[in-house]
């Protein structure tokens, strides 16, 4: 019937493209594995840097190798408190991981649907809800989300509406731009008239077609989740002391890098780093994939 | 449907467009509006798309719109789906309006569809062709979710495709195939009037003929009644009953296809006849044709009287300031033939 | 008797694509003259826009020119160094699209544009420039130039803004001008005002032209010469009137007789069954064949073109019987 033997869906197309850059695919590997590794971080973490007794204080600020009390190796050394670098690493990821996704898919959710309403009924409507999103924009994410959190006080969950409301204005604004190119093609006349209701145009029909910016921004977006968290974490906010994420561990190790110990931030640093650069590559192979699709 | 049979047995009129007219203006800005407080005119660029158009569709007739890009039938097309509301006049089926009224008017009635243009463009790329079929029938419970895999193959079969097509993409068709699908879309609603814009430009010349035995298939097995707009005359010809020009937002002339094409009364219709290339198969010249002097007038800012009346080879003083009005032809044979004009041809 | 202009010999056209090798245009040959205007015909896929552009060097990556030779003059285009080529491109052979909102630059005016078309190629003084542009924009039927010369392209219609791309192609006196489905996107009654124009300034430039299109009748109406072209090769050729009063090829004729002008109203047009081939993996059996209802074991071989210098037709079965 067609020239397309393998690929069927539009999702197996992309995949085989993606597929095919071997950066973006090293990348997609690196941030699977991470997001595996510290999900599972109770699990396979020798210790429990949350739980305060388990922690010796006399195996504090120990360099990389170091064989603490307990019995193990401390890989990459320990912190002020005594806790092993390497599990608080791995539990600061999932901490940040969790809050981030959250974040990003509440984020995601309002932003798309408020855009997608807003091009889709168009006039008072329209202009009312881009205004506010506009007004929102032109405050720095992380100014909003200090004020944010520092009024609603540590948590995870104040942590996480301070991160939405940062952020889905974003979503908001490419939602709409792509909506309402969608919403003047032929397709959603075709469908207007047959007639369907508009929340089914809406849902079935505009948003999916404007997937393609969003998965961009969102990959871009959480990101800069992860790296506001724990820009949040380490001023101070955000997270109990208790619950320390990167940021946190970033924050109390900094003290110790002039004396030489320099392993309490660098590594919780460099984790982060990874983190971030490998879902940006993610997203600009995304991005690019997506872009010259415009010519089919 | 012969010319003679047609006018011995008037069917029943089912779609009347009764004196519509659409205009086009762009919303005010707020900076617009708090200038026109402030007493400053604000130009407001008005595009008459449709201007008074009066049209019967009768029952089982398929009907030709014709005319150049800009002319209006693409609106009055979507005026008559129920896709656009009219400024002013109506467009009633049966009796009742195509749309509904208020600001934002919705269509009433699934008994008009359309088949769009644009192959690629009119469905849609993230949804399997069965469900783009199907959606619409199933909404408006003309068939369950039981009966819906073979309704779908149904009218997959009556196009001309096979009912694995379901499962597949939009872009794994051709753009035959691709209008096919459109086409189905529309059938499944189980329409009584199908409003055809263009359905056959954007494809293939090798393709096309396909799609209009397709349409003549549709015409003579399932008597569908058909609005079929077209710049194609020769498409037009080849499958319509009757024939419609529009010229810059009015119709110039109304009739039966074939008389029309042979005895053009309207200066407009004589001269897109002749302006058309066309291939003869004797004489001197390989192909004949004529073209038509000037330039098309902006809808914004239409002429007056007559809107032909700058182009025309015959406009007198009165076209330049009278608006025609459509009578019909007074010669005996050819009392079924509307013509807009002060000086119509013999 | 006017002398050879171009000659294009064995030119094949290949596109990598990451699902295999797209055979754009497969082995087409023919000889324009000087004043000569042919007609490139077919449908998507043929290969006609692509040919166009390959004499050009137009081709982008992943496209390459594999095979063949372009000669212009007895210059071999193909090859060329890019800085060389492009003192062909605009000067010896120019280029009109198909569609002018796209290919005028819209923040730029008609003049500043024509102004350096002008300039790529020969400088001149301002008002030297400016009264060969007024000149060209007359010939081409654009009332008041030297108004208009500061007209941005969105305050001209269609129409007329397809004639501005022609004054363009024409300001440099090429002595070729390819057109690419000019008329495609323009009213039917403008379209017949363009086809005049282009038939009366190629005489009078005496420029050449190879006139790209799928329209059989709006080709004919200004080409003396036709090139059918099906899945990428030449498949029929010869003088206009000749070909479509007497096509040989299988799909020529299909092709005619699908016309609905060619048909009663209201009978069922001849159709040709199934469409074009994918060209990406081409066989050796006959393009056509899929689709050809006068096909045999023969045809399991792709046919060479044959000539008898006068018409060429690639087919084992050509349809009117007195081929030789």
């Amino acid at each position: 019937m067609s020239n397309h033997q393998q690929a069927d869906t539009p999702f197996r197309l992309f995949w085989n493209e993606f597929r095919s850059s071997h950066l973006a695919l090293g990348a997609l590997v690196i941030v699977v594995l991470i997001i595996t590794l510290a999900l599972l971080a109770p699990w396979i973490t020798p210790q429990d840097p949350y739980e305060l007794s388990k922690l010796v204080l006399i195996d504090a600020r120990r360099p990389p190798g170091f064989i603490g009390s307990a019995g193990f190796t401390h890989w990459l050394g320990t912190d002020a408190q005594g806790r092993d670098i390497l599990s608080a690493i791995l539990y600061g990821l999932r901490v940040s991981i969790q809050i981030s996704l959250s974040a990003g898919i509440i984020a995601f959710s309002l932003g798309a649907t408020l855009g997608a309403v807003a091009a889709y009924f168009g006039g008072r409507i329209e202009t009312l809800i881009m205004r506010i999103i506009d007004l929102q924009l032109s405050f720095p994410a992380i100014l909003l989300a200090l004020v944010l959190a520092a009024l609603l006080g540590q948590g995870k969950w104040p942590l996480i509406t301070a991160l939405v409301t940062a952020q889905y204005a974003y979503f908001a604004r490419t939602t709409h731009g792509a909506a309402a190119t969608e919403r003047s093609k032929d397709y959603i006349e075709a469908a207007l008239s047959t007639p369907l209701s508009a929340a089914r145009v809406v849902f079935r029909h505009i948003l999916p077609n404007c997937l393609p910016p969003l998965i961009v921004v969102a990959t871009v977006q959480i990101a800069n989740a992860i790296a506001l968290e724990a820009t949040l974490s380490f001023l101070g906010l955000g997270l109990p002391v208790t619950e320390p994420s990167l940021g946190m561990l970033i924050a109390n190790g900094f003290q110790y890098m002039l004396s030489g110990r320099y392993w309490i931030s660098i590594y919780p640093g460099i984790a982060l780093i990874i983190l971030i650069v490998a879902i940006n590559l993610v997203g600009d192979q995304v991005r690019d994939q997506l872009n010259p699709r415009l010519k089919r | 449907m012969s010319q003679a049979q047609h006018k011995l047995i008037p069917n029943p009129v089912l779609l009347r467009v009764s004196e519509a007219s659409k205009q086009f203006a762009p919303s005010l800005s707020v900076g617009d509006h708090i200038a026109a407080l402030l007493g400053q005119k604000v130009d407001q660029r008005i595009v008459h798309a449709v201007d008074t158009v009066s049209l019967d569709l009768h029952r089982g007739e398929v009907l030709g719109l014709v005319g150049e890009s800009g002319c209006g039938k693409s609106t009055l097309g979507r005026m008559m789906a129920g896709i656009y509301p009219a400024s002013h006049g109506s467009i009633m089926l049966d009796g009742v309006p195509v749309m509904g009224s208020g600001k934002k008017p919705l269509k009433t009635t699934t008994r008009i569809q359309m088949v769009f243009q644009d192959p690629f463009a009119s469905l849609d790329p993230r949804v399997r062709v069965g469900e783009t079929i199907g959606e619409g029938p199933l909404f408006h419970g003309l068939v369950d979710e039981v009966g819906l895999k073979d309704y779908v193959a149904q009218w997959l079969e009556t196009v001309g495709l096979p009912a694995e097509a379901a499962e597949r993409f939009p872009h794994q068709f051709s753009g035959g195939q691709r209008q096919r699908v459109a086409i189905a879309r529309a059938l499944a609603m189980q329409p009584d009037v199908l409003i055809c814009d263009e359905p056959v430009a954007s494809l293939d010349v090798s393709i096309q003929a396909q799609i209009i035995n397709l349409f003549l298939k549709l015409k003579n097995e399932l008597h569908l009644t058909m609005l079929f707009i077209s710049h194609d005359l020769g498409v037009i010809r080849h499958i319509t009953d009757n024939i419609a020009v529009m010229y810059l937002g009015r119709i110039v002339e109304r009739g039966p296809t074939i008389k029309v094409y042979d005895h053009p009364r309207h200066p407009y219709t004589r001269a897109l006849l002749d302006s058309i290339p066309r291939l003869v198969t004797d004489g001197e010249e390989l192909v004949v044709f004529k073209a038509i002097e000037g330039e098309l007038p902006s809808p914004l800012s239409p002429p007056s009287g007559c809107h032909f009346h700058l182009r025309c080879p015959f406009a007198k003083e009165m076209c330049k300031s009278l608006v025609p009005d459509a009578k019909y032809h007074q010669s005996s044979d050819q009392s079924d033939q509307l013509v807009a004009c002060h000086f119509p041809l013999a | 008797m006017s002398s050879v202009l171009l000659e294009v010999e064995g030119l094949s056209t290949h596109f990598m694509t990451r699902n295999g090798v797209l055979k754009a245009v497969n082995d087409v040959s023919f000889t324009l003259n000087e004043g000569e205007i042919i007609g490139l015909v077919g449908e998507s896929g043929s290969g006609k826009s692509v040919t166009g552009f390959s004499i050009l060097g137009l081709v982008d990556p992943p496209g390459k020119i594999v095979a063949g030779s372009v000669r212009l003059q007895g210059r071999e285009l193909v090859g060329m160094r890019e800085t060389e080529l492009r003192h062909v491109r605009g000067r010896d052979i120019s280029m009109v699209f198909q569609d002018p909102s796209t290919t005028l630059n819209p923040v730029l005016s008609i003049g500043t544009q024509m102004r350096l078309a002008l300039s790529a190629h020969e400088p001149s003084s301002r008002q030297a420039a400016d009264a060969r542009c007024i000149d060209v924009l007359n010939k081409v039927g654009i009332p008041d130039a030297a108004r208009r010369l500061s007209y941005f392209p969105h305050q001209f219609s269609g129409g007329m803004r397809q004639r501005v791309a022609i004054a363009i192609a024409l300001l440099n006196h090429p002595k070729l001008i390819i057109c690419d489905e000019p008329t495609t996107a323009l009213d039917v009654s403008i379209q017949a005002q363009i086809l005049m124009q282009m038939k009366t300034l190629a005489r009078d430039f005496g420029t050449a032209m190879i006139w790209i299109s799928h329209d059989l009748s709006t080709v004919s109406s200004v080409a003396s010469q036709l090139l059918v072209m099906y899945a990428g090769r030449i498949i029929e050729s010869g003088p206009a009137r000749d070909l479509l009063r007497t096509p040989y090829h299988p799909y020529t004729q299909g092709l005619l007789n699908s016309l609905p002008e060619h048909a009663q109203p209201g009978q069922s047009l001849e159709q040709i069954p199934g469409q074009m081939p994918s060209l990406i993996n081409l066989g050796l059996e006959c393009a056509f064949l899929s689709r050809c209802t006068k096909s045999d074991h023969a045809c399991q071989s792709s046919p060479a073109l044959s000539t008898n210098g006068f018409r060429g037709v690639r087919c084992h079965h050509p349809v009117a019987g007195d081929w030789h």
